[in-house]
């Protein structure tokens, strides 16, 4: 929250907490007034504003790994005064810090989680990769899909419904290699803000969340570096200033050498010979200070994944590749402690390629979607009420599964490309303010559009799929529209500085859907837009959650319980094949129905102290109900998980070591298996049951990492003087020692039914298995800084 | 059909897991489900109906050929255009039918000693062109039915062997058509290895269907192309020339027929979804989807077939 101010409280202390070396701002830094009873957390771009009464303070500023700072100001009425608070990094001393009370119990946010990068750089890492995505699912009420499996839920949502920003542009496919990676490059992020329930009105979009990321600004002081070298990829970011004290950059890349190490351990023979497989991520920032509290940044995101496949003893040959390009612009003004604009524009495309070929046949299928998007912001204080109000346009450009194929001369006529065009956009209104001292109220309206037009062309099919008629749509023509109603409503009634207790609700629409053929998330899956056959999902949650801090703030806890209800959910078809939306309309072949989530999410947290970390525990369900599935009977979700538990510890065990672990369990996945069999040309023929109606054994996993920092100074003979002095290194460098899958168990990816043998000669069985991924796996990363 | 491409993707486009995966046995506990009815007939130009009726088992049911053969029901009532079909057994056929007859069940000679199956043959009912067969089968005080009819033949232009990608001795069979300019017509293509060749390959006593058999003319309505098949084989064969680098090959020298096939469209979408199902079961990336079937009251299948013949000597 950056503005607050009561009634009464004419004064108030604003500014900007930043590193006092490298100018970098600190999000999420403690800001504590003892005599006032107040504080906050510094937002994202490390700001902060506390309205006072007049007095004398003694104000605190603490931020983890940093020498915290006291200041004492005094205030007269009408005063508001900037404070520029800088925080040295603590180098050779033990972390010791104490600080109390965020707006943890005093702020309305609820079912809301920020995390920085320090914290996320300290958990162990799959192969020795930092990530944020995978960080996110150790909070309550995100879980991760599994292993192998690009997408995540929050809250019993499905993986598109969350809404994934990286510098306020849309991110459609945030993984690399099936999820094993998410495109943030932990280098070049300053941190990211999660959404699960309680939206403000300010976003919408999708229905589960809200993932907000920030990348970090280039230091404006001095030219800096930062790299790792590790098993699977390595990283470079580059930053400085452009203009001293006004202008900087930063730049960071990554690539990865998968292909390098494993070809020479695939035989050239098997299967898989001839394979290769990279991906590489380039992103990069620059910022400007414009004077008189207006600034400018631009930022860009560029990342692809390829796979080839040469056999070498067929003729077959194939190429996967799938990225995203993204550009993102802003300005900012703070006119003044009252009134701030906001303005961004960006541009995000998502692209998915196949192409397969083998002697004269070749086939192949793309699609993607473009967002060309504009979203002003303008925040401003009437009296007690701050408000935010602004609005957002997307254009979106939308080619799902365009398949071209030959064979020799023939060319299969595979009907025109689709194309949809549309146009969301919203406008929003919200008020956050005092109803009496301890009960806080942020209510908003957020009423949102959308609308289908031309150029398209319809295809009427009949149930089997056969086209009756075709309706042609001219540019700009309009075919379907809808509009809606997203009301928000938080309150927080504080009970003492350190307990209180938050209600929420949340109404939401999602314009733009993925349609998946597979229970998992892949590069394949479809984005698609409303038309008139798809109508918008709609989402409702209701969350209630008490909240209390212990040890003088120290540590945080939770019990938050939630209950949603989701309305026009899509799926396809059963059976449908990847060949049925070749010459017709994707959304022909896609089915819709409902879905209904909820559970209680339990949160502790301890933030200070050598020993800090989280214990996470969600007990929760989530189903579907579609007419045209599963006969009509509600059933779990993929993603269903009755029981997921994540601990996550780091203690700093010396100046130089850090040890930090994490420990995941979540109930099976729920799956589809045959329940009886039969024979037809002698071949077994599977029966399934019900969908989902079957559970994979509990998922869970103990990681540990340990980073050793090298020391940060050196010691020297000063030439003139002849003393010995301590002399800053030039090059940080840190190793980063982990495993993966500590005891080695063998999580199920999936279950299968292999048979064998024929009837006829008595061999014939059925044997169940299990296919696992990851066994243990050790990393070791290489991490410098200079 | 090489739309089968696609399959081939999900199968191997992701070696990084299969590099790294792990696959063990296990013991799952299915719950026992409802006993239903199966059928598996069809009826084919110039030939007689036949029909199998058996009953789903559970996977973890006893396996013996004794046990499956006592899966399929001999005491049914079967009707074809109310024509009563002729229960007729193998273990009381005389010795120089059982080919016959092993070649209309689907089951090959030399395992209907171990698997006795019972068949439901229409001595008085010729299949023809163009005509509808109505099913109906009073089994377990049960009523099943089904409908198909024989479609209109197609006959391909030619049909040959040709080497296969620099193979010195392997290759596919391929076949040149002309597809009627009419909607949704549907293929089914067998293959079936005969004597005397020259390379000393056994020889099928059936007809195998290879997969992507099955096929529609969605994307060439109308248009005359060219496609290969592979050479069909048993399900989960064990003789060595279905296994390693020949398995799916014809071999120069061999002597084949190739069996062209025009197929009803409710035979056309369950064997779809059946190759689907074969073609997919392992994959993490399919969604596991039941065979249609056109059997009311039941599962399985009841299709019409049109079919050319074409014997074919595989040379260079």
């Amino acid at each position: 929250m950056l503005f607050g101010i009561k009634a009464q409280e004419t004064a108030s202390i604003y500014g900007v907490v930043t590193d006092s070396i490298s100018g970098v701002t600190l999000p999420g830094a403690t800001v504590f007034i003892p005599n006032a009873n107040k504080g906050l957390a510094t937002d994202l771009e490390g700001r902060f504003d506390i309205g006072l009464k007049p007095g004398n303070y003694e104000v605190r500023f603490s931020y983890a790994g940093y020498n915290p700072t006291t200041l004492n100001i005094s205030l007269e009425a009408g005063e508001n005064e900037a404070l520029d608070i800088q925080l040295s990094n603590i180098t050779l001393k033990q972390v010791e810090i104490r600080a109390f009370v965020s707006d943890y119990t005093s702020g309305t946010a609820m079912s809301r989680n920020k995390l920085d990068m320090e914290t996320i750089k300290l958990l162990p890492a799959f192969l020795g990769e930092v990530d944020l995505l995978k960080t996110i699912q150790l909070l309550p009420g995100v879980q991760a899909a599994g292993e192998g499996n690009a997408g995540f839920y929050v809250r019993g949502g499905g993986p598109d419904q969350n809404l994934i920003l990286f510098d306020d542009a849309v991110v459609y496919n945030a993984s690399h290699l099936l999820g094993f990676f998410s495109v943030f490059n932990s280098d070049a992020i300053e941190g990211v803000e999660l959404y699960k329930g309680g939206m403000p009105a300010e976003y919408g979009e999708r229905l589960a969340s809200v993932i907000d990321v920030k990348q970090r600004k280039g230091s404006k002081e001095n030219f800096q570096g930062r790299g790792g070298i590790g098993v699977i990829s390595s990283r470079l970011t580059l930053e400085g200033p452009l203009v001293k004290d006004k202008a900087s950059f930063i730049v960071s890349g990554r690539r990865t050498y998968i292909d390098a190490l494993i070809t020479p351990f695939i035989n050239e023979e098997s299967d898989f010979g001839g394979s290769q497989y990279f991906f590489y991520d380039l992103n990069g920032r620059l910022d400007w200070e414009l004077g008189k509290g207006s600034s400018l940044y631009i930022s860009g995101y560029f990342g692809d994944d390829a796979f080839d496949f040469d056999s070498p003893q067929t003729e077959f040959k194939t190429n996967v590749s799938w990225g995203n390009r993204i550009i993102s612009a802003g300005y900012q003004r703070v006119f003044n402690e009252d009134v701030l604009l906001n303005i961004n524009g960006s541009f995000t495309k998502y692209n998915f390629g196949f192409s397969g070929s083998q002697d004269e046949f070749l086939l192949q299928v793309n699609s993607a979607i473009t967002d060309y998007r504009f979203k002003p912001q303008l925040s401003f204080k009437i009296g007690k009420h701050l408000l935010k109000t602004g609005f957002s346009y997307t254009f979106h450009d939308i080619s799902p599964n365009n398949s071209s194929a030959v064979q020799g001369e023939t060319i299969f006529d595979l009907g025109e490309q689709q194309q949809f065009y549309s146009h969301e956009g919203a406008f929003y209104l919200s008020d956050e303010f005092d109803l009496t001292d301890v009960w806080k109220v942020e209510a908003g309206l957020r009423v949102s559009a959308f609308a289908h037009t031309g150029p398209f062309t319809r295809y009427i099919v009949d149930e089997n799929g056969s086209k009756q008629d075709t309706i042609r749509y001219g540019s700009g023509e309009a075919i379907a529209d809808y509009i809606g109603w997203e009301p928000r409503f938080s309150t927080s009634y504080r009970f003492s500085e350190k307990a209180s207790v938050k209600v929420s609700f949340t109404q939401n629409y999602q314009y733009i859907h993925l349609a998946n053929l597979s229970p998992l998330a892949l590069p394949t899956d479809v984005w698609l837009p409303s038309t008139e056959i798809v109508q918008p999902q709609l989402g409702r949650q209701y969350a209630v959650g008490y909240f209390r801090l212990f040890d003088g703030g120290n540590i945080e806890a939770s019990v938050e319980a939630y209950y949603k209800e989701m309305e026009n959910l899509i799926e396809y078809k059963e059976n449908t094949q990847p060949s049925d939306g070749v010459d017709n309309n994707e959304d022909n072949l896609l089915t819709f129905g409902r879905g209904e989530s909820y559970g209680i999410e339990f949160f502790v947290k301890k933030n200070f102290g050598k020993t800090t970390g989280w214990v996470g525990y969600t007990l929760s369900r989530t189903e579907r109900q579609f007419d045209e599935i599963n006969a009509g009977q509600w059933y779990p979700a993929t993603f269903d998980r009755t029981h997921d538990i994540s601990v996550v510890a780091a203690h700093r065990l010396t100046d130089k070591w850090t040890l930090s672990g994490t420990f995941v369990f979540g109930t099976g996945r729920a799956i589809t298996l045959p329940v009886s069999g039969y024979f037809v040309e002698n071949t077994l023929v599977y029966n399934y049951s019900e969908r989902n109606s079957f559970r994979m054994r509990d998922y869970h996993r103990l990681d540990l990492s340990a980073t050793y920092s090298t020391s940060e100074t050196k010691t020297i003979t000063d030439k003139v003087t002849g003393e010995i002095i301590e002399k800053r290194k030039r090059i940080q460098s840190q190793w980063v020692f982990s495993i993966y899958n500590v005891y080695n168990r063998l999580n199920p990816y999936f279950y299968y039914f292999d048979n064998q043998g024929q009837a006829a000669n008595g061999t014939f069985q059925v044997q169940a298995k299990q296919v696992s991924l990851f066994p243990i796996l050790p990393a070791i990363t290489w991490n410098f800084q200079f | 059909m090489e739309f089968s491409i696609l399959k081939k993707l999900f199968h191997i486009a992701f070696f990084g897991l299969l590099f790294a995966s792990c696959e063990k046995d296990i013991d799952i506990d299915i719950p026992p489900a409802e006993s239903q009815i199966v059928v598996e007939g069809s009826i084919e130009n110039g030939r007689p109906p036949i029909v199998l009726i058996s009953t789903t088992r559970g996977f973890f049911e006893p396996t013996s050929p004794a046990d499956i053969a006592n899966s399929y029901i001999s005491d049914a009532s079967v009707f074809v255009n109310e024509t009563e079909l002729t229960a007729v057994c193998a273990a009381d056929l005389p010795e120089e039918l059982l080919p016959q007859f092993a070649e209309l069940v689907g089951v090959p000679l030399e395992d209907l000693d171990d698997l006795p199956l019972c068949g439901y043959v229409g001595q008085d009912i010729i299949g023809e062109f163009n005509t509808s067969y109505k099913l109906r089968v009073e089994v377990d005080n049960q009523t099943i039915t089904s409908a198909t009819h024989i479609p209109n033949p197609v006959v391909p232009d030619s049909s040959y062997f040709r080497l296969w990608a620099n193979s010195p001795r392997y290759g596919y069979v391929f076949t040149r058509f002309s597809d009627p300019d009419t909607m949704n017509n549907a293929y089914r293509v067998f293959t079936k290895r005969i004597g005397p060749n020259t390379n000393d390959n056994p020889i099928d006593d059936i007809y195998y269907a290879p997969l992507g058999s099955t096929f529609l003319d969605e994307f060439f309505n109308g248009t005359s192309l060219e496609v290969g098949f592979q050479r069909g084989q048993p399900f989960n064969s064990s003789r060595p020339v279905d296994n390693g680098d020949e398995a799916g090959f014809f071999e120069l020298g061999d002597r084949f027929v190739f069996k062209f096939c025009a197929i009803s469209e409710p035979g056309y979408q369950f064997y779809r979804t059946f190759e689907q199902q074969l073609g997919t079961n392992g994959s993490p990336f399919a969604a596991p989807n039941n065979v249609i079937t056109n059997i009311d009251g039941g599962l399985g299948v009841w299709a019409g077939y049109s079919c050319v013949y074409d014997t074919i000597f595989a040379t260079p």
